[in-house]
């Protein structure tokens, strides 16, 4: 069986699957945005040197985010700044599903041969 | 019955696949004038999936230029499909006359 | 499954910042309260709030359980209350200082505003997970 999908979509995909993490962890930042303590986090993925190259790409890794402003009670949550991330995540989201939303449109008009 | 001169019929070229190959090699059949608008047509497709592969993995990209050259692809996708279409109808009405 | 689990966490901090406002809200409604049923004047709450890390860090990673925000509970505070000079109030005691509530109304509105802004955050987050879930199941169209 020929491979309809080429490599465009698996990377996508992971694109995809990185920033919901990444999501996860900016709105865990959220809701501890009072909680004494606690540190601020972000998802982070190492840049791998070719990523169609098809080998797996390095897990995500959660760090601590210095954000540097202490705030009560040794919380470093800077509320802005967290928008800003979550902003620019929801972004790249969109925009990853909207090029596989063109992918797969595109398979499918040149199977059908109806544009 | 006077003089009948029968002269083969010219299969039909889309004006625009013969514009977008250059003719400047001289050699313009409709062969070549298709399989160059095709591997452009491959090219575009190879870039707008370069501009997204960039975008999924991370880095730095123009959004614009990925916009444009993503775009630009799937309308030259549609357009070689059409021509596809036009061509096999255009065919099978060739299939259809009577000789 | 993600989505959900983003939808669960901003959920979390919604709770625990509507617990906070409910706390201020109670805290200032009784800022003059004299005598409540211990007998004493009342004295200030505070919610205790607790960020819900199953494992460390690592919980981040896919296959952790929810996490997100946790309410521990609600603290009264244990400093004594405010001395005024009152003599000829029925409850000034015997010295002739009423006691009144340790609540600050301005710091009671500073923290009402703080935590009616994260509660907006957290609500951002929760649209912004939502949506995306929304236009995923678009892709299957």
């Amino acid at each position: 069986m020929i491979s309809l999908f080429d490599s465009a979509v698996t990377a996508l995909a992971r694109g995809l699957t990185f920033a919901s993490q990444r999501h996860d962890v900016l709105a865990q930042n959220l809701a501890n945005v009072e909680t004494p303590g606690y540190r601020a986090r972000d998802l982070v993925r190492d840049e791998p040197s070719d990523m169609a190259a098809g080998a797996a790409p390095p897990l995500p890794r959660v760090t601590y985010s210095a954000d540097g402003i202490q705030g009560i009670g040794g919380n470093d949550v800077d509320l802005e700044r967290q928008m800003g991330r979550i902003a620019e995540n929801t972004l790249l989201q969109h925009t990853l599903v909207q090029l596989l939303s063109s992918q797969f449109a595109s398979l499918k008009q040149v199977i059908s041969g109806r544009v | 019955m006077g003089d009948l001169r029968i002269t083969p019929i010219a299969p039909p070229t889309p004006a625009s696949a013969a514009s977008t190959a250059p003719a400047a090699t001289g050699d313009t059949g409709f062969g070549e004038a298709l399989s160059r608008a095709l591997s452009e047509v491959n090219e575009m497709q190879l870039q707008s999936r370069d501009a997204a592969v960039a975008v999924a993995s991370g880095k730095p990209v123009d959004t614009a230029q990925m916009v444009v050259d993503v775009e630009k692809a799937n309308i030259s996708l549609q357009f070689a499909v059409q021509v596809r279409n036009k061509l096999l109808e255009a065919y099978q009405e060739l299939m259809r006359m009577q000789v | 499954m993600d989505i959900f689990r983003a939808l669960d966490v901003s959920a979390s901090g919604l709770t625990a910042q509507r617990a906070r406002m409910d706390v201020i809200a109670e805290n200032i409604a009784n800022s003059d309260t004299t005598v409540t049923a211990t007998g004493r004047p009342y004295q200030r709450k505070t919610v205790v709030l607790r960020a819900n890390d199953t494992s460390g860090f690592d919980a981040m990673l896919p296959g952790a359980k929810a996490a997100g925000v946790v309410v521990d509970g609600v603290r009264t505070s244990i400093d004594p209350p405010r001395r005024v000079w009152q003599p000829e109030h029925p409850q000034a005691g015997a010295d002739g200082f009423l006691e009144l509530p340790n609540v600050n109304p301005v710091q009671e509105m500073t923290d009402m505003m703080a935590s009616t802004r994260a509660y907006e955050a957290n609500a951002v987050a929760f649209q912004a997970a939502k949506s995306l879930g929304m236009k995923l199941l678009e892709l299957l169209r």
